[in-house]
C-alpha cells in the first residue's frame, strides 16, 4: 500500500496520519468545551447576569 | 559563510529578541515570571509545548537514525502523537491544570511539593530538576552552537556566547511569557521549513507512492550486516524478534513518551492556561505539530537513501560518514541553497525553543522553589530572587556546555547522552508520583516520598553503573570497580533505567500508601475541584 514494503510500515504511516487527525477531531469537537466545574461556574454566573436582566 | 544566511539568521534574533522584550514588558508579578499569568494562548501554548519537546536531536539526530531504521520509525511518530500530545493533555494535562490552579502551585516541584503537603518533596524535586538538567540544556546548548558556527562564521566559543547571551536575556528578563512567544514564534519557522522540506523530498522523487516504491526497489542494497540484524529494506518493518526490531520496539516503547510525561518544562505548561477549552484545543495543534516535525524527519531520512545511492552508490549513513550528518548533507546536496538558510534557523529555533524552557526550569526550581519557599529568601521586588536564580541556572548550563566535553575522556557522548540521563532521572522520580497523584487520592505523603526516592535511587545505580550509553562515558563506574558498567556483554547494558526505576517507584508509592498516614479531607478537597 501507498508503495510500501509492508503493513507494518504502511499501518504506521496512516495511523501517522488517523492519529493527527482524530486528535484535530477531537480538538474541533471540544474547542468550546469547559471542564465540568467551569461549566457550573459559568451556568451559575449566567444566571445571575439574567437575574440581573429581569432586575 | 553565505549572505543570505548571514542575513536571515540576524532577522531571526531580531525577532526573537523583540518577543523577548515584548515578554518583558508584560510581566509584573511571579504569576506572570513563572506561568505566563496562567492565561496563555492555546495555540501559543500548543506551539510552544511541541516546541519544547522537539529539539535538534529530535529532526537531525531521529532523521538520521530513520535513515538506517526507515519508515518503521513511523511508530514512534503515531505513539509521540498519541502519549505525547492525547495522553498528555487529556489524561494528565486537565488534572494538572485543575490541580495547579486550585493548590496555586508555579510549578512542577511546587505542585508535588502541595498535593503530597511536603517541604521535602518539593525542595528535592527543585535539587535533582537544577543538578541534573544542566547536562540536558548543555546538550541542547552544543547543538544550536553548532548551527550558529556554520550560519555566522563564528568560533565556538563566540557562538556560546551568542547563543547564550540571546537566550539568556530573553528568558530572564521575559520570563515565562519571554518564552512562549518565542517559542510561539521559532515553532511556527519549524513548520515553515519542515513542510518545505517534506515538499521538495517528495517532488523531486516524482510524489508520495513512486517515492515510496523507489525506496522500496532498494530493498536489494541494503547492507548485509544490516540484514543480519534483521534488516528487511527502509520500507519494511524488521524481521520480528531480531536485534534491530528489538532496538526499534524499545525506542519506540520506551524512548517514546513515556519518559515525556513527566518531564518538568513541559508539565509546567498545563498550567499556564486559564481552562480546559485551551488544553481541547492544545490537543488539536499539538499533534498537528509533532506529525510534521516528527513525521516529516523519518520520511526524509529514510527518502535520503534513495538521493545517496543513487549520487554516491552507498547507503544514508555511509556517504554522511554517521547519523547525525545525513540530514544537513541531504539537504545541502538536494536542495536549493537559499532553503540551507532556512532549515538553518529551523534548527537553531527547534534549539533556542528547547534551551529556553530548559532555563526556565531550572531558574524557577532554584528561585521559586528552593530559595523563596524552601529557604524564605525574598527581595522587595518580585521576581528578583528568581531572576537572580536564572541566571546562576543558565551560567552553570553554559560552563558544562563549555568544559564537559574535555572534561571527560568520552565528553561529547556524555554531552549527547545528557538527554537520556534527565530523561531517566525524571520519569524514575516523578512518573509514578506524579501520575497516580493525579487521579488518586489514597496515595500519602510518605508513599510520595518513598516512590520518589526509591525511583531516582534506582534510576541513578542504572544509569551510573549499568546502562552503558551513559555509565561508560560517565566513568564513574570504571573508576570504583574498573568495568565500564555491570551490563557490559549482556542484554541490560542496553535496557532504559526507567523500564527498572518506574515500576519499583509504583510498588514504593502504592504499599507505602497503604500502610501510612492518610491526607485528611480538607486537603484532598483542595486538591481535587473537579467535579465527581
Amino acid at each position: 500500500m501507498l508503495g510500501l514494503g509492508d503493513w507494518g510500515v504502511s499501518l504506521a504511516y496512516l495511523l501517522t496520519l488517523a492519529s493527527a487527525a482524530l486528535c484535530a477531531v477531537y480538538g474541533f469537537i471540544n474547542w468550546n468545551k469547559p471542564s465540568p466545574e467551569d461549566e457550573i461556574k459559568e451556568i451559575a454566573e449566567e444566571e445571575e447576569w439574567e437575574k440581573g436582566e429581569v432586575n | 559563510m553565505n549572505t543570505t544566511v548571514v542575513i536571515t539568521t540576524l532577522i531571526y534574533l531580531v525577532i526573537t529578541a523583540g518577543l523577548g522584550y515584548l515578554g518583558y514588558t508584560q510581566t509584573t508579578s511571579s504569576k506572570d515570571y513563572l506561568l505566563a499569568g496562567r492565561k496563555v494562548h492555546p495555540v501559543i501554548m500548543a506551539i510552544s509545548y511541541g516546541s519544547t519537546f522537539i529539539s535538534t536531536a529530535a529532526i537531525v539526530g531521529f532523521g538520521g537514525a530513520a535513515s538506517k531504521f526507515g519508515m518503521s520509525l513511523l511508530w514512534l511518530t503515531v505513539l509521540n502523537i498519541v502519549l505525547g500530545i492525547f495522553i498528555a493533555f487529556v489524561v494528565f494535562g486537565k488534572r494538572t491544570r485543575a490541580m495547579g490552579h486550585a493548590l496555586d502551585a508555579h510549578t512542577f516541584p511546587e505542585f508535588l511539593g502541595k498535593r503530597f503537603d511536603s517541604k521535602f518533596l518539593q525542595i528535592a524535586s527543585a535539587a535533582l530538576i537544577f543538578i541534573a538538567m544542566p547536562l540536558y540544556a548543555g546538550a541542547v546548548m552544543l547543538g544550536g552552537v553548532s548551527f550558529l558556527t556554520v550560519a555566522l562564521g563564528l568560533s565556538q566559543n563566540m557562538a556560546l556566547l551568542t547563543i547564550v547571551s540571546i537566550v539568556g536575556t530573553y528568558v530572564m528578563m521575559g520570563g515565562m511569557k519571554g518564552v512562549m512567544y518565542t517559542d510561539a514564534f521559532q515553532g511556527g519557522i519549524m513548520v515553515i521549513g519542515m513542510i518545505i522540506l517534506l515538499w521538495f523530498t517528495y517532488s523531486a522523487l516524482g510524489g508520495i507512492v513512486p517515492a515510496h516504491e523507489q525506496l522500496t526497489a532498494l530493498t536489494v542494497k541494503v547492507p548485509p550486516a544490516w540484514v543480519e540484524q534483521g534488516h528487511r529494506g527502509w520500507t519494511s518493518m524488521p524481521e520480528l524478534f531480531s536485534p534491530l526490531w528489538w532496538t526499534l520496539i524499545s525506542t519506540i516503547v520506551l524512548g517514546v513518551g513515556i519518559g515525556v510525561l513527566a518531564q518538568p518544562q513541559l508539565v509546567v505548561r498545563f498550567m499556564t492556561v486559564k481552562s480546559d477549552r485551551e488544553l481541547n484545543r492544545g490537543v488539536a495543534i499539538g499533534a498537528v505539530f509533532i506529525m510534521i516535525m516528527a513525521g516529516v524527519a523519518y520520511i526524509v531520512g529514510s527518502l535520503s537513501n534513495v538521493f545517496f545511492l543513487s549520487a554516491t552508490g552507498k547507503v544514508a549513513i555511509a556517504a554522511a560518514g554517521s547519523p547525525d550528518n545525513v540530514i544537513p548533507l541531504f539537504i545541502k546536496q538536494n536542495l536549493p541553497e537559499w532553503f540551507t538558510a532556512v532549515f538553518m534557523i529551523t534548527l537553531l529555533s527547534a534549539a533556542m525553543s528547547t534551551m529556553s524552557s530548559q532555563f526556565h526550569t531550572m531558574g524557577s526550581a532554584v528561585g521559586h522553589d528552593i530559595l523563596e519557599k524552601g529557604m524564605g529568601i525574598k527581595s522587595g521586588k518580585p521576581v528578583r530572587v528568581i531572576r537572580m536564580a536564572m541566571a546562576l541556572a543558565i551560567l552553570t548550563s553554559t560552563l558544562t556546555a563549555y568544559f564537559l566535553p574535555g572534561f571527560f575522556k568520552d565528553g561529547a557522548t556524555i554531552i549527547v547522552n545528557g538527554t537520556a540521563l534527565f530523561f531517566g532521572l525524571c520519569a524514575g522520580a516523578f512518573l509514578a508520583i506524579y501520575g497516580l497523584g493525579l487521579y488518586w487520592k489514597g496515595l500519602t505523603r510518605a508513599g510520595a516520598i518513598s516512590g520518589f526516592l526509591s525511583g531516582l535511587v534506582v534510576s541513578v545505580i542504572i544509569l551510573f553503573f549499568v546502562f552503558e550509553k551513559v555509565a561508560k562515558p560517565l566513568g564513574l563506574c570504571n573508576a570504583l570497580f574498573g568495568i565500564p558498567s555491570f551490563g557490559a556483554g549482556t542484554p541490560f547494558k542496553d535496557i532504559d533505567p526507567l523500564v527498572y526505576a518506574v515500576p519499583v517507584s509504583l510498588v514504593f508509592t502504592v504499599l507505602v500508601s497503604l500502610f501510612s498516614k492518610k491526607h485528611n479531607a480538607a486537603h484532598l478537597a483542595t486538591c481535587f475541584p473537579m467535579r465527581k
